[in-house]
């Protein structure tokens, strides 16, 4: 009877190999999936786009000019003021200041001698882990001003 | 009778085995790297995959016939959000389909209008403008036929053009 050499990975070979196959696939499932997911912006601990709701502002219009007051929580970086024309609707993103207008504060926007329909849209400054970023919330939070 | 033990030495068949592993490694490697960066840039588009939609409250996505000739009015908004998803678009394409046939228009920032074809609804001499986030921009295009249908799809600052982010169906304008 010939008896057989016993050859093949040790085990504890074979574990690190097995380990280290996996690693691999996970770092490159990863490195795919991570660009779907991207650096998340946030503001207050909070996905930016989900603190536009609770953003309260308050926008009238004096002889040419826009006066926002912020009644909520959250403070406001600027406005985005669009103007509806003819088949078009575009305008500015007005900044306030470095540190936006917090709870209470007032801001002016001037509209020139423009008149007609204004949407004033609140912008936000949201963060990331290495830099700010704004964002201007969509037309849902926005509030419409008409000027004779 | 002692026969002669002949082979590779131990040494010879561990150079020749880690040159075949480097090779196979080199060959491997030369697929599976174009398959992950190949996915990595399909997913560029993710953020844009309804950037640009077609605004129907000006009425227009339509066209008024004159003289055999159709003038369409096609106005399309941009999705408000982040600033930097605004930078990262150059343009967009509009795909103007009917039943076996399209025509492709490329709109890009300050691209003048005379030599795409298409103009900008609010002045036909301005140059082309895209709509920044929240806005809405309507252009103006003229052809002998009829379209019946329209895609339009966002042109990043890599040059990649993606998937379209809208359709409309294009009907005649009702004034």
């Amino acid at each position: 009877m010939i008896k057989r050499g016993r050859k093949g990975l040790s085990p504890i070979v074979a574990t690190v190999l097995l380990v280290s196959i996996a690693v691999v696939l996970a770092g490159i499932i990863f490195f795919w999936a991570y660009s779907f997911i991207g650096e998340s912006v946030t503001k207050n601990g909070q996905a930016v786009d989900q603190v536009c709701k609770d953003v309260v502002f308050e926008a009238e219009v004096y002889s040419g000019i826009l006066l926002i007051k912020n009644v909520g929580d959250i403070p406001l970086w600027g406005v985005q003021v669009l103007k509806r024309g003819s088949g078009d609707l575009t305008g500015t993103t007005n900044d306030f200041s470095d540190t936006g207008i917090k709870s209470g504060e007032t801001a002016e926007v001037s509209l020139g001698e423009d008149n007609g329909e204004f949407i004033v849209s609140p912008v936000l400054m949201g963060e990331t882990e290495t830099e700010r970023k704004k964002y201007i919330c969509g037309e849902e939070f926005s509030q419409i001003i008409s000027t004779a | 009778m002692i026969k002669e033990k002949r082979g590779l030495s131990q040494v010879v068949a561990t150079v020749l085995l880690i040159l075949i592993t480097v090779a196979a490694a080199v060959i491997i490697a030369g697929f599976i790297i174009p398959w992950i960066r190949g996915g990595l840039e399909s997913t560029e588009c993710f953020n844009y995959r309804d950037y640009f939609t077609f605004e129907n409250d000006f009425g227009y996505n339509c066209y008024n016939e004159y003289n055999g000739v159709n003038n369409y009015l096609i106005s399309i908004s941009a999705k408000s959000g982040l600033n930097e998803t605004q930078e990262n678009v150059v343009g967009f394409g509009l795909a103007l389909i009917k039943q076996g046939d399209s025509v492709a228009l490329t709109v890009m920032n300050e691209d003048n209008p005379a030599t795409k074809g298409i103009f900008m609804n609010s002045g036909f001499g301005n140059p082309l403008v895209l709509p920044k986030s929240g806005e809405i921009r309507t252009y103006y295009y003229n052809n002998s036929d009829t379209f019946e249908s329209a895609r339009v799809y966002p042109i990043l600052k890599s040059g990649r053009k993606c998937e379209p982010s809208d359709t409309v169906v294009i009907t005649k304008c009702e004034n």
